[in-house]
């Protein structure tokens, strides 16, 4: 199994244990975005063995593209009743605005490539910190953005380190596309979620990993 | 496999080159609908259908195309009760414009709904749409274009509501080595909500993959997926399958269905249809 899929079947039975827990919590409120979330991930599993495919060249030569993309889902939080912090309040949630926000990714990866994609991203995290309990699945998608860009001129640079004559770029580009797409979705499962939330409820919070941004992590 | 892998990786590889730099087409930029562009230098027939995804390619300058659902059938079963729809002759009627501009119809001269014993039908809405190729319409393995689009309700029969709804696609296609295809497309709505008088945002995204399969014969594979603002809206996603037969190279016939795996989505909805180049 290639780390894409191997993170999504993670994803699967961990949202699976944890669908009657939070369904527990809610009197039931909870099972419609447990159900999307299993859902959306087992479509997705198509997509991820085509990706880890692709990969599989680079990986035997130490070339960790889609191995380094993706965090261990060991990694997040034990499984809590209430969030860590006092529950934001649905005053604070202002819905996204998705295709704004395509587009704006779209041409700053396009007329500035990785460095410029990295900026607007980082911009764009930032602005949602003002929110930490809001936008989850939002900054989960693009907090995987800025690491897909951040590392892709690193494996491009490992390719040309080791002259083939093949690059990792159109993976990343892949990648990239493929979470861009998912901005509306991610955007309007938080603004489902986001009533769950104001109660308190951490579903979403410590279902997906925190994303670092990455650095020559071949060091 | 690391030789395959690589020539797919390559062609890829263009993606953000080829986005960069507009190609070359003052050959082509004299022809327009008044000034047909000549048969040896046509593109050849392009389809939007069979799949949702649209395609970035615009009819050439001066040319028609039809797009046509024979018979397009969707059912979908959801507490005790089923609603089925059908649509005949529903077209998309192509003008060429200009070399990397076309106009389209999408006209609907019947359809109907039933719910139990409860039926109506008439006329659709009709659709109309403009077709702006960016960049990749003649050569390249990229293309892309941006197609604003308004819903005009000229729905007959109570099948519809007296609005006016619009938004934009955003078109990509990529030839892939191999005689693979890859569309992908993100689509901004604008549309009437249900239970009001109100509008409400609409985000379409999707991702379909093509390839011959014997002869004139292709299939493709399609993900498609919508979410609305609408206070009662639910995730909707369909996985797409279906056929082309090209019985020559202006004339083609598809035949698919669609099949929701979200349960907003339609449970089935297979339809047949052609599409011609004159």
């Amino acid at each position: 199994m290639g780390p894409f899929e191997e993170h999504l079947r993670d994803a699967i039975r961990i949202n699976r244990e944890r669908r009657p827990r939070y369904s527990a919590l809610t009197s039931g409120k909870s099972l419609f975005i447990s159900d999307i979330l299993i859902r959306s991930e087992q479509l997705s599993i198509p997509f991820a063995i085509l990706t880890d495919l692709c990969s599989i060249p680079f990986r035997k030569r130490g070339i960790r593209v889609v191995e380094l993309e993706f965090i261990s889902m060991d990694k997040i939080p034990a499984f809590s009743e209430k969030l860590p912090f006092q529950a934001p309040s649905m005053s604070e949630f202002t819905p996204s605005r998705p295709g704004l926000m395509v587009l704006n990714f779209s041409l700053s990866a396009l007329k500035g490539g990785w460095g410029e994609a990295s900026r607007k991203l980082k911009s764009e995290l930032h602005r949602l910190e003002a929110t930490p309990g809001l936008h989850l699945m939002l900054k989960h998608i693009l907090e995987s953005m800025l690491r897909i860009s951040m590392l892709a001129p690193v494996h491009q640079r490992k390719c040309k380190e080791q002259r083939l004559w093949i690059s990792t770029t159109p993976i990343s580009v892949y990648l990239y596309i493929s979470h861009l797409l998912a901005i509306p979705f991610a955007s309007w499962l938080d603004w489902k979620t986001a009533p769950l939330l104001a109660e308190g409820v951490p579903i979403l919070y410590q279902d997906v990993p925190a994303i670092p941004e990455a650095d020559d992590e071949y060091k | 496999m690391l030789k395959h892998t690589g020539l797919t990786l390559t062609v890829l590889a263009s993606f953000f080159a080829l986005v960069a730099h507009a190609e070359p087409s003052a050959d082509r930029s004299k022809y327009h609908l008044f000034n047909p562009t000549p048969k040896e230098l046509m593109r050849g027939l392009n389809t939007d259908r069979p799949d949702k995804t649209e395609s970035a390619y615009s009819v050439d300058a001066g040319h028609f195309q039809i797009e046509t659902d024979l018979l397009v059938l969707s059912r979908d079963s959801a507490e005790g009760s089923t609603v089925e729809n059908l649509g005949v002759m529903v077209s998309n009627l192509k003008l060429g414009l200009t070399d990397s501009i076309d106009f389209q119809a999408v006209v609907a001269p019947y359809v109907s709904t039933s719910e139990g014993t409860n039926r109506i039908s008439g006329f659709g809405d009709t659709t109309l749409r403009l077709k702006v190729n960016l960049f990749g319409n003649n050569s390249g393995d990229v293309a892309f274009a941006l197609m604003p689009f308004i819903i005009l309700p000229t729905n007959s029969g109570g099948t519809g509501h007296k609005f006016y709804e619009g938004g934009l696609i955003a078109p990509l296609s990529v030839s892939l080595p191999g005689d693979w295809d890859m569309g992908t497309m993100f689509q901004y709505n604008r549309m009437k909500n249900g239970s009001d008088d109100n509008f409400h945002d609409e985000y379409v995204t999707s991702i379909t993959f093509g390839h011959d399969i014997i002869g004139d014969l292709s299939g493709y594979v399609e993900f498609w997926n919508s979410i609305s603002s609408e206070s009662s809206s639910e995730w909707t996603a369909t996985a797409d399958f279906g056929l082309t037969y090209r019985i020559t190279p202006v004339i083609q016939l598809d035949a698919g269905v669609n099949v929701g795996v979200t349960d907003s989505a339609d449970d089935l909805n297979p339809f047949l249809g052609f599409s011609a180049l004159y």
